[in-house]
């Protein structure tokens, strides 16, 4: 009952928005005042231009030479403006994105004849490929964008054709031709220097009309860098909770939980590469350095079919190619790293090479602890983390080009304890050692060709892997009276693994500006080894007994087909359809699929798009977790046995406004459910070996539906976005809170975020990001009960009843961050001091929470238990 | 399943670790107010076996911060025992053992089903509980001593699942104390005392002369495992007990002399279930991350342990 009234009640709230939507003032709205005796046409239209602030892109060619203009207008729409200086032209208009097209009105041209302009677009600066940048034909009304390796292809007839080229931050080019073959041209934009200055981003302005995929939420990385963080260290996953349908986990984790998903069900891909575990420090900081960064998606809703295996979102991350004409270096050194990255143009034009290196400087914190401890003869505590991008490449020719990636994290935990007494001859000792080490590492090699001037396809091989490696040692040395002495030493190792290597061959075929068509084909296997243990114990001069148990290594073979259909149904409704089909085998046991995927996106009115998908998507794999928040021990284990592989079924409708100004106004409402979800039995979070995993798991179901609202500004000296969920996520597992129905741990009534930049001048931003979400779900005991001892019926001993599961809230948490950044440019050399303060009104958010005794009443009590305080940071941060 | 918190802790505990000084490097406790339903419920546990006359704790729970020193009994409440439905007895409140016992000769049988149903003075809702007492799903193949050390003695105790069933068993170790006294030439034994002791477990493959982790979980009072046959479904299970001879009155020097014997106990699936949750839950509890566990539960309008089980006793073996 309660999900047919919201939903009601969200169809309702988006036909009021819409209603309300109609009203807002468009471009051609804007109200002039002219007063013009016999000007020429592009006099008047620079009149217009100066008076409100509206560009106008189009070609001198098309304004008829000898037209003269007279008018005389007090707050006159812009449109009746415009229809009274073009009549008796040939000239049409129309508004794309933040400015009008003047266009010469279409013939059909004579030729039946069509042929291909194709090529890439770039950086004229740098030789970076630009991505979703409009080629626009302003004739025909038809555009493409390019793709992730700045490609673009549009077909048109045999004619004298006007290609437009915009990017937002960029200067529009306006490419002239007589189009007689399929032709090449490669684009370089040139980036516009007033809009640096006045603006902080490159992102296209329209990017909506893109594609019809929902939901596709891309954060510029200047964004990103700007918005203040825990550590003063930019940080992709900490922003992308800021998304409205994302979540934070626990206070301070960067983990995301994205629309009631948990947090294995995030496809996270570094250049197409997927990434196991992507923190570092327990889960506090994510692994991907922020300078070497392009660009980072998240795709929430009508997942396109080329993505698969992770039930909840995509989270597409696209690191630098690298400056190929200039060398250049940028670095920083903050509270709590310093890193520093290079880009080298090995072959100008042709060949580059960027490098970027991060590590942790927690080491220093620790020293004095360290220092301090020296007097017990080496106890130490260290800790410290890293990880290093590294991408070449290289142009053959306008047709091939390759690119080989490599990236490495790593987490290294370091703690040495002598218990017992020392003595001054040091003969007796005892010695606890514990090395600990987690990480991921991926490498890829990728060929880009194009085939024809229609068909772009790509080769990649890749390999992915997580790690996490435990050592303990144990070591006893005792003196016997004068001559003889006991030692005992035990090792225990811990190992657990995921190896992941696959091939992939994908085509764009760009057929029409009308229909696209993505297919591709993959293949792959993966090793799991989900926990081995391994005990070698010395003693005396005994033969060391080395034991070795749990050793399970699983293969498992995937391959997996897609194809996605981009088509424009009609010039306002544009459709993603796609199918994908996959195999995983493992070890006899085989689950196929066949995935359904349907965006529509129709223009209902300028700028004002509706929008509704249906996704269906399998994941075959599973992770093991303790706790839910991602610690490093957490384990990836596949779908085996009968564990089948998990579903998600998702239906959104929504619809998206753009405003002038960069201004973009989104409203989505989902519903998903999802099956064959795991939990397991609580015995199993102390199982952390390979055994047992699949026995000890329990079959359940998800739901979760809501509706997002999210106001974005995407440019100029105010930027940012104000997002709002109100959200609903339930699980049902047979084995858990007697087969009822109880609420997601991470179940958020009304999540706040409101993200905000502010230019002050050229050298100075301000910065502040608050957040509010309802408290997570928690359980608690409700009663305290006496056991039942099968061996003493007559026991006192009691245990805690804890009521059903997810029964209490834990109070809401909200945060602000502010910070500060001070730039200064020199002739070679730019620098950027950041200022940084985390949870600045010092909110002590609930980590988690306990129960005990009061340390004075005895009393027993609830304790919650906050984790960050207020941090200021600072970090300096430089280029040249 | 394996449940050995020494095999797959440590690389979990370091990490808990760190994350604690994380907590205590920048973090802060504070008390906060939470009020849970504080509505107390009716607790009934029991174990019941063939033989032996019905003994059942009825008591009240205490709110989680009502900071009660003890749990109350509940004396008024009147309790009935059906079998099918048949009342085989009705139990009467004894203050000298604060539990409800027979007022008819009434045992249980072995493959019985029996109800409790109890009634509570002002509570309308009836409380009820229902089990089966399984009936011996097992033979004892073997009980022996191995060997012995420096401090511990070990025995091997070999037993047969014979039902295809889904079966669960409890393994418990008993300790017979006993003086020797010589009477007309003869040497008789006094017994002293019989008590569970602790004891830890291995699993054993007599094949190949493999020790492995067991299987079994370790009762949270000490005093044994548990087990279900998933592992040796018709099969013969071999296990390695071993035990501290600190936790043993055996003192020759003092004439006091122990024997041990193995008590295997055929348990219902809500014995096993509620054994495993209270372990479980005593595990978890170390760490706060983790999701509680609730306790297995199969009273109706109420909480606790309603439970059978069969038992039968291996050889004595003693180590004079």
């Amino acid at each position: 009952m309660r999900k047919t009234s919201y939903i009601i009640l969200l169809i309702i709230s988006i036909i009021s928005m819409m209603r309300m939507d109609i009203s807002a003032q468009t471009l051609v709205d804007l109200p002039v005042e002219l007063k013009l005796e016999k000007v020429s046409l592009q006099e008047a239209i620079t009149q217009i231009t100066e008076q409100t602030g509206v560009n106008f892109s189009y070609s001198k060619d098309i304004l008829p030479p000898n037209k003269l203009v007279s008018i005389s207008c007090k707050n006159l729409p812009l449109n009746m403006v415009l229809q009274k200086i073009l009549e008796r032209t040939p000239i049409q208009y129309r508004e794309v994105g933040d400015q009008i097209v003047l266009y010469e009105r279409y013939k059909s041209s004579n030729s039946t004849k069509k042929y291909t302009i194709s090529g890439y677009v770039e950086d004229a600066k740098t030789g970076e490929k630009l991505v979703s940048v409009n080629v626009f034909h302003p004739k025909t009304l038809n555009g493409v964008y390019t793709n992730e390796y700045g490609f673009y292809s549009i077909t048109l007839p045999k004619e004298e054709v006007e290609l437009h080229f915009g990017y937002l931050g960029y200067e529009l080019k306006v490419k002239k031709l007589d189009l007689k073959k399929d032709t090449r041209i490669n684009i370089r934009l040139q980036s516009s220097t007033l809009l640096q200055e006045i603006t902080v981003i490159a992102n296209p302005s329209n990017k909506v009309k893109e594609s019809p995929i929902i939901n596709a939420q891309s954060i510029p990385m200047t964004e990103i860098k700007s918005m203040p963080s825990l550590g003063g260290e930019a940080d992709v996953l900490q922003v992308m909770q800021l998304i409205p349908g994302v979540q934070s986990g626990n206070e301070g984790a960067s983990g995301i939980y994205v629309r009631g998903g948990g947090i294995d069900q995030n496809l996270i891909l570094l250049d197409e590469v997927t990434i196991y575990n992507p923190s570092h420090l327990f889960g506090f900081f994510s692994i991907f350095n922020a300078d070497a960064i392009k660009s980072v998606d998240l795709i929430k809703s009508g997942i396109p079919s080329r993505y698969g295996e992770r039930l909840s979102s995509v989270l597409d991350i696209r690191l630098k190619d690298g400056n190929k004409n200039q060398f250049r270096g940028s670095g920083s050194v903050g509270f709590l790293t310093a890193k520093l990255t290079l880009e080298i143009p090995v072959i100008k034009e042709k060949t580059s090479v960027i490098l970027s290196a991060r590590r942790s400087l927690v080491d220093a914190l620790l020293a004095p602890y360290n220092t301090l401890q020296k007097n017990r003869e080496g106890n130490k505590i260290n800790y410290y983390f890293y990880d290093a991008n590294a991408k070449i490449n290289h142009k053959f020719s306008d047709k091939d080009q390759i690119y080989f990636g490599f990236f490495k994290a790593r987490d290294v935990l370091h703690i040495r304890e002598n218990t017992g007494l020392l003595d001054s001859t040091d003969t007796n000792r005892q010695l606890n050692e514990n090395r600990t080490d987690w990480g991921n590492f991926a490498a890829s090699a990728r060929w880009t060709h194009l085939i024809n001037h229609k068909t772009f396809t790509k080769a990649t091989i890749a390999y992915s892997n997580y790690t996490f490696n435990s050592e303990d040692i144990f070591e006893d040395l005792q003196k016997l009276g004068t001559d003889s002495t006991t030692f005992l030493s035990i090792i225990r190792k811990y190992n657990s693994k995921i190896q992941d290597a696959n091939m992939r061959f994908e085509v764009d075929v760009n057929q029409s500006p009308t229909y696209q068509l993505k297919m591709g084909i993959n293949g792959g296997a993966k090793y799991f080894q989900p926990g081995s243990n391994a005990v070698i114990r010395f003693q005396e001069s005994s033969t060391p007994v080395d034991t070795v148990f749990n050793d399970v290594t699983l293969k498992a073979y995937e391959f997996s087909a897609y194809a996605e259909n981009r088509i424009n149904i009609q010039q306002r409704f544009k459709a993603n359809i796609g199918l994908r089909a996959s195999v995983f085998s493992i070890e006899g046991s085989t689950f196929s699929s066949l995935q359904p995927r349907v965006a529509l996106s129709w223009e209902i009115l300028d700028k004002t798009f509706v929008r509704t998908s249906f996704d269906y998507v399998v994941q075959h794999l599973h992770l093991l977790t303790n706790t839910g928040i991602g610690l490093p021990t957490d384990l990836w284990v596949p779908s085996y046995k009968n564990i089948k592989p998990e579903n998600n079924y998702q239906l959104t409708l929504g619809f998206t406004r753009q405003f002038d100004h960069n201004v973009e106004f989104s409203m989505e409402g989902f519903y998903k459910r999802q099956n064959n979800l795991l939990s397991y039995r609580v015995s199993s979070a102390f199982l952390l070996d390979g055994e047992n995993w699949n026995e000890n798991a329990l079959i359940g179901k998800g739901w979760a539906y809501g509706s997002e609202l999210f106001l974005q500004k995407k440019a100029g000296k105010f930027l940012g976005w104000v997002g709002y969920t109100l959200s609903w996520s339930f699980r049902q597992f047979d084995e858990i809170n007697e087969g009822k129905k109880y609420p997601f741990k991470y179940d958020r009534r009304h999540d706040i975020s409101i993200a905000l930049i502010y230019k002050l001048n050229k050298n100075v931003k301000i910065s502040g990001s608050w957040v509010y979400g309802s408290g997570n779900a928690v359980t608690l005991p409700i009663s305290e009960v006496p056991l039942n001892d099968p061996t003493n019926p007559l026991s006192t001993l009691t245990i805690f009843n804890y009521g059903e599961r997810n029964n209490f809230r834990m109070s809401p948490f909200h945060r602000l961050n502010l910070g500060a950044e001070f730039y200064k440019k020199k002739e070679k050399f730019e620098r950027t001091i950041r200022l940084s303060i985390y949870n600045a009104y010092n909110r002590k958010n609930p980590f988690y929470i306990t129960i005990g005794k009061n340390e004075r009443t005895g009393e027993r009590e609830f304790k919650q238990v906050s984790l960050f305080p207020i941090i200021p940071t600072i970090s300096y941060d430089f280029k040249f | 399943m394996i449940l050995n918190s020494n095999k797959t802790l440590p690389p979990l505990k370091t990490i808990l670790v760190c994350l604690g000084l994380l907590v205590f490097a920048s973090g802060c406790q504070k008390t906060v107010t939470i009020t849970p339903d504080s509505e107390t419920q009716v607790v009934v546990n029991a174990n019941f076996t063939p033989g032996q006359a019905w003994k059942v704790n009825i008591q009240q729970s205490s709110g989680i911060l009502d900071n009660a020193n003890q749990i109350q009994p509940i004396t008024d409440a009147t309790a009935w025992i059906y079998y099918g439905t048949t009342v085989v007895e009705q139990l009467q409140y004894n203050r000298a053992t604060q539990m409800y016992i027979n007022t008819q000769d009434h045992t249980p049988l072995a493959g019985n089903k029996y109800k409790i149903a109890i009634q509570i003075p002002n509570q309308s809702a009836t409380v009820m509980a229902e089990d089966i007492i399984p009936e011996s799903s097992a033979e004892i193949v073997e009980f022996k001593r191995v060997s012995a050390g420096n401090g511990f003695i070990e025995f091997m105790f070999d037993f047969k699942d014979v039902s295809s069933n889904e079966n669960f068993y409890q393994i418990s170790l008993l300790e017979k104390s006993y003086n020797k006294i010589s009477s007309q030439g003869e040497t008789i034994r006094k017994p002293l005392q019989s008590k569970v002791i602790p004891y830890s477990i291995k699993d054993f493959e007599p094949i190949f002369g493999l020790e492995s982790e067991t299987t079994g979980i370790k009762l949270s009072s000490n005093n044994g495992y548990i087990f279900n046959d998933d592992e040796f479904n018709t099969e013969t299970k071999t296990v390695l007990l071993r035990i501290s001879t600190q936790d043993i009155l055996h003192m020759p020097e003092n004439n006091v002399f122990s024997s041990f014997e193995v008590e295997l106990r055929s348990v219902s699936k809500n014995y096993y279930h509620y054994q495993k949750s209270v372990t479980e839950q005593l595990l978890v509890s170390q760490n706060p991350l983790a999701e509680p566990v609730q306790i297995h539960n199969n009273v109706m309008n109420g909480v606790g342990n309603f439970s059978g089980y069969s038992a039968q006793n291996s050889s004595n073996i003693s180590i004079e």
